[in-house]
């Protein structure tokens, strides 16, 4: 984060800036990854940053709703959840759990953010947990879409669609919100465990993103790191399990009772 | 007082500070570290609770697993395991100065309807899967 803000505005107690004038050639997209279950968005967006280098431009803060954390890197404070970007690719990346009563303002304030930036598609990377995810080799990867639009961007793609099921956290807002607001937005859900990192997961997600948004990010480094980057995540996997069972998280694991 | 008055104060008090033990716990986990500065790391552990017995994942990424040890005391799973490097980071959070992390341990108190005579333990992947029996009349 360095001064002046060349935008900054607050959205309900959430306050999004960026510290730089950034033009994002069309088609934008960008791309959340939240912390969630086996932190698969989390970890995707930040291999993305490494893989792609990827420019810091802004963040979001929030002093009501988050934790009052600073971030320091090189001596300089950065945002709890920092935005990075590359020709047309916005990334948003967190480097904190995200606290249940963050959950509806942050979602909104995304959302309003991205209409208002004029982004083409927001692309949510999530995970979906599931019980048996230790005896899965490779994980599957659903696709989820608010309208026509985004669903157009896998439909040359191998993989399902996600059809029944229950959605917790914010990418459930932002999906909800979507669809009434006619945004495009693309959910991707790796299947995951629900409180271990999953690496593997961020990567077999990364290989349908690369084709949705046409950029190549290579994963042999992500994998070959695996190990490692399930060590450094560790505590934020801790808190954002914390997070997740106070938001009702475990609400996925039911089936929508009309349907079940 | 008496002595019988008295000894039915000290169970209150030894019930009422049991209850509040597991909050005082968990608020205290939330804020912990989960390594210490001489070169131990806390893995990330589940439990799983089925009718029968409990399941206990505890993953240990990095870890050599020939010199994994899990041993019980009393109703306390205790996990250790070497890394199989050292992992080094040259500037680690709050302490600012290297660190070498050399090992994994975990101690995870059971619940009380365990069934010890049931123990196994497998490997799948980075973790460790322990199968716990569970006492059907508790």
């Amino acid at each position: 984060m360095s001064y002046p803000y060349y935008y900054e505005e607050v959205f309900d107690g959430i306050t999004i800036f960026e510290t730089k004038i950034v033009e994002i050639p069309k088609p934008s997209y960008m791309v959340l990854g939240l912390p969630d279950a086996g932190l698969v968005g989390s970890i995707s967006v930040s291999h993305m940053v490494r893989t792609l280098k990827m420019e810091e431009f802004g963040g979001i803060e929030s002093y009501r709703f988050f934790p009052p954390v600073a971030v320091i890197h090189e001596g300089k404070p950065h945002a709890p959840i920092r935005f990075f970007y590359k020709d047309n690719v916005v990334v948003v990346v967190p480097e904190i759990a995200i606290p249940p009563q963050a959950i509806y303002p942050l979602s909104l304030a995304i959302l309003d953010y991205a209409q208002k930036r004029g982004f083409d598609y927001i692309i949510s990377i999530t995970g979906a947990p599931v019980p048996n995810r230790m005896n899965l080799d490779k994980p599957r990867i659903y696709w989820l879409a608010s309208n026509d639009r985004a669903a157009k961007l896998v439909s040359e793609l191998k993989i399902d669609q996600f059809k029944e099921g229950l959605l917790v956290g914010p990418y459930a807002i932002i999906f909800k919100e979507s669809v009434k607001r006619r945004v495009s937005n693309l959910l991707l859900l790796a299947e995951t465990f629900m409180e271990f990192p999953d690496p593997e997961a961020a990567a077999k997600v990364l290989e349908v993103l690369s084709k949705v948004i046409g950029v190549k990010v290579d994963v042999a480094k992500l994998l070959e790191e695996a190990e490692l980057i399930k060590i450094k995540t560790r505590e934020l996997m801790k808190h954002t399990t914390q997070s997740l069972a106070r938001m009702g998280k475990g609400y996925e694991y039911q089936m929508p009772l009309l349907y079940a | 007082m008496s002595f019988d008055e008295l000894s039915r104060l000290r169970r209150r008090i030894r019930e009422l500070l049991g209850e509040y033990e597991p909050v005082l716990d968990e608020s205290w986990r939330e804020v912990a570290p989960m390594w210490t500065s001489d070169g131990v790391l806390e893995p990330l552990f589940s439990i799983y609770e089925y009718p029968d017995h409990y399941v206990i994942v505890v993953d240990l990424p990095g870890a050599d697993f020939s010199t994994l040890s899990v041993d019980v005391k009393g109703r306390r799973l205790v996990v250790r395991c070497r890394l199989k490097e050292e992992v080094v980071f040259s500037r680690w959070g709050t302490i600012q100065r290297e660190i070498r992390f050399r090992e994994y341990m975990r101690a995870i108190d059971l619940p009380q309807d365990v069934d010890l005579s049931k123990f196994n333990v497998e490997r799948k992947g980075t973790m460790v899967v322990i199968v716990v029996g569970r006492k059907l009349e508790f």
